[in-house]
């Protein structure tokens, strides 16, 4: 049989995010494969380098669409870093909250993403439904569905609007109420049980060779290597959560490890709540004007932990009003780039969307 | 032997053929024409079905709108897998240059009439990445567009009213631009030929 | 942080220095350590940090000091049991950049040296897959991230911009004319 050359490319019911995968396959297995990027890629640390610091706010959360504030946090903290100034500790547990809503909704995205590859479309709409609940709690707060830009470089932008703790843990009292029948609808499916169990498997081995963070390898290695546990920012030292690991990770248990983690994060809503103090929500960070403001000489690195692995800003300031280089390390680049190149090969075509999303490939982030 | 006489069944019945002069058309052709053209687009505007290609960033709001609470379907809009049995091309976002080169592709490859829809500013005038290496400025030089929406990103309900208005102009027959490609089919492949080089995808294992 | 990272960090840096004392350490930010080396050093270095636990290479990140006329390649490495950092940064001349490839000890570097060769146009000597391009097709200018690439300038020169008439106010025409 000769093979014949596809294009898993990007229009594509089953591709989320625009970028190409080009295989080779023969009969029904795929033989070779290698990604295709650039497609979203906008020249955002050129962009990046064109702007002033505060400008940048409006600019970054573009980079990663499905999960926007992760970029906010690190571009903030990286600034803070580098300029040695300490924030209020209501803004710290303002930021975890932020994050820990980011972080549902960035799961609640890529479950409902495994519905086109294996045609249970209820998934989908369930998903978007509560995501649509929280996006309008988040446009109470900020302003905006998507891109909220309002973590920022000295703290956040302005104080909650008062009553919203009541709206947002009385949501999540009816939303818990509501996860046993996700688990139901999709984890004790017999199709999706098929389709995901024992499948796509991620050893140990290639977890190392790669590089891969985040679900992947905490489900391969057994460790709870995560960023919020091993270098805790943003007072994450002070809230009890679990992180989930397993050492046999198939598509099934990254997709349940999933359901976990919103658990979780639900419990650092809550705790987050109660334990916050009053005050300031943020240091003015430009004496003066904040088009003038410069930031001192240094270079770090701060890392979060995203829906899908460690996400991470390089920042080199040279003491000017504009950024000298920021590097974007999208957490999905080791199984984006070498994964489909090294291990993609050998699944059946109907899997290589599956492979795709239950690897947590996030397209902007690896183009930028 | 005289030939026998069958019943006058068999024997086919004479009429006289008369002339009759055909009534004044009451509709000329080209009433009719528009007749006909109007109902089209009243199918046409209710049954759209556009195509699954998240192009940019605004295609995160696009889930939202197509499930249970902005629902499209009740517009009749449903997503199509395949470019040749799609209506609506929609741009959700900004486009690259090698976007545009399958943009190109697919736009080609659909049947006529089809729609371009265009969200965000992206498409106007380049939007937030206008001085970016890799985003171009103008869309409507390479590709025809119907409509723009307006935001950044728009808000589900202005993408229900922009696809609202778009069947507004389906059916008063204002949404051409299919017809535009056409008739200015050499000024389109000059712009698209200046700025993108070749139509063609090469293959990532040969290069 | 607490006494036994503070340990295990200064136990570590000893060891670093006894074993390549050209390593200079440049800046340390509580979990975070950023080292100057030499380019000859590169591959002793990166394997010595393997084995200690240096398990993961976050990135690999490439810096344009255009008034120094050098480019500085910075190499970031995670020790996940300890929670560490490292970045090990070195400087290679500006005109005919050149620097052996480290795949043969990290793998996940191919995609990353092929990046920097496209942004950069470093050459990374051992890597035939760094010669393709990978986010850019049909490129015609210099690589982007140079200091000298203006991106303000080639997006003027090569998108066509849309032409606004400013006329505001009622009697303003609309703005979105089909030219």
């Amino acid at each position: 049989m000769s093979e014949v050359k596809l294009f898993f490319g990007p229009q594509h019911p089953g591709m989320h995010g625009n970028a190409s995968v080009h295989l080779y396959v023969e009969g029904d297995t795929v033989k070779k494969a290698r990604l295709v990027p650039g497609m979203l890629h906008r020249g955002f640390e050129k962009s990046m380098e064109n702007h002033t610091w505060m400008g940048n706010v409006a600019l970054i959360p573009r980079v990663c669409v499905a999960e926007p504030d992760i970029n906010e946090m690190v571009f903030a903290q990286g600034v803070e870093a580098i300029a040695e100034i300490d924030i209020p500790e209501r803004a710290h547990y303002i930021r975890m909250i932020i994050m820990e809503m980011t972080r549902i909704l960035a799961h609640m995205m890529s479950l409902g993403a495994i519905s086109s590859p294996t045609g249970l479309y209820t998934v989908n709409h369930w998903m978007q439904a509560d995501r649509n609940d929280m996006m309008d709690i988040f446009e109470e707060i900020t302003g905006h569905r998507v891109y909220h830009m309002y973590i920022v470089p000295g703290g956040v932008r302005r104080e909650l609007p008062p009553g919203i703790e009541k709206r947002i843990l009385d949501y999540f009292t009816e939303f818990e109420r509501r996860i046993p029948e996700y688990q139901a609808l999709v984890f004790e499916n017999p199709t999706i049980l098929a389709r995901l169990k024992d499948n796509i498997l991620l050893p140990a081995e290639v977890v190392w060779e790669l590089g891969v963070t985040g679900i992947g390898m905490r489900s391969a290695v057994g460790k709870p290597y995560d960023v919020r546990k091993v270098t805790p920012y943003a007072r994450y030292d002070q809230v009890e959560f679990e992180v989930p690991v397993a050492t046999y990770s198939d598509a099934y248990t990254r997709s349940i490890f999933k359901v976990i983690e919103i658990k979780e994060s639900i419990r650092i809503i809550r705790q987050a709540f109660d334990m916050m103090p009053d005050g300031k929500v943020n240091v003015k960070m430009a004496a003066g004007n904040a088009l003038k403001w410069t930031v001192p000489k240094g270079q770090t690195y701060s890392a979060v932990e995203s829906a899908r692995g460690e996400f991470g800003y390089y920042i080199v300031s040279d003491g000017k009003t504009q950024p000298y280089r920021i590097a974007v390390r999208g957490a999905s680049f080791p199984q984006g780039f070498l994964g489909v190149e090294r291990y993609m090969p050998g699944v059946r075509l109907d899997d290589a969307p599956l492979w795709y999303d239950t690897m947590g490939v996030c397209t902007p982030e690896i183009d930028r | 032997m005289p030939k026998k006489q069958l019943p006058s069944r068999f024997y086919p019945v004479k009429h006289e053929m008369q002339t009759v002069e055909a009534p004044a058309e009451k509709i000329s052709p080209q009433q009719r024409a528009e007749t006909w053209e109007k109902i089209a687009q009243y199918f046409r505007a209710n049954s759209l079905w556009m195509l699954n290609y998240c192009t940019g960033c605004c295609a995160i709001e696009l889930p939202l709108v197509m499930t249970s609470r902005f629902d499209m379907e009740r517009l009749g809009m449903m997503p199509m897998a395949t470019p040749r049995q799609a209506d609506i091309l929609l741009v959700t976002g900004y486009a690259s240059l090698k976007t545009l080169r399958r943009l190109i592709y697919t736009y080609e490859q659909m049947g006529t009439p089809k729609y371009v829809v265009a969200f965000g500013p992206c498409a106007v005038n380049g939007g937030i990445y206008h001085d970016a290496y890799a985003v171009l400025n103008r869309l409507d030089l390479y590709l025809p567009v119907d409509l723009y929406i307006a935001g950044c990103m728009p808000k589900p309900e202005a993408v229900m009213s922009g696809f609202m208005k778009l069947i507004e102009l389906i059916e008063s027959g204002k949404a051409t631009g299919w017809k535009d490609y056409e008739q200015r089919y050499e000024w389109y492949k000059k712009n698209q030929l200046e700025a993108v080089g070749e139509v063609f995808i090469h293959d990532e294992f040969h290069e | 942080m607490t006494n036994s990272m503070n340990s295990v960090k200064a136990r570590w840096a000893a060891q670093m220095r006894g074993m390549f004392p050209d390593a200079r350490l440049k800046k340390d930010r509580g979990t975070e350590m950023t080292y100057e080396i030499l380019p000859r050093d590169l591959h002793q270095i990166l394997a010595y940090l393997k084995n200690s636990g240096w398990r993961q290479l976050s990135m690999i990140t490439g810096v344009d000091w255009i008034e120094e006329g050098q480019f500085e390649l910075v190499y970031n490495l995670f020790d996940w049991e300890q929670g560490l950092r490292v970045l090990l940064s070195i400087r290679i001349g500006r005109d005919k950049p050149q620097v052996l490839t480290i795949t043969n000890i990290y793998a996940g570097a191919q995609y990353y040296e092929r990046e920097i060769h496209e942004f950069f146009g470093i050459e990374f000597i051992g890597n035939e897959d760094a010669l393709k391009s990978l986010f850019l097709e049909r490129w015609d200018a210099l690589p982007p991230l140079r200091k000298d690439f203006d991106s303000r300038a080639y997006s003027d020169k090569k998108y066509v911009k849309r032409f606004y008439d400013p006329v505001y106010g009622p009697q303003g025409g609309a703005p979105f004319e089909r030219s």
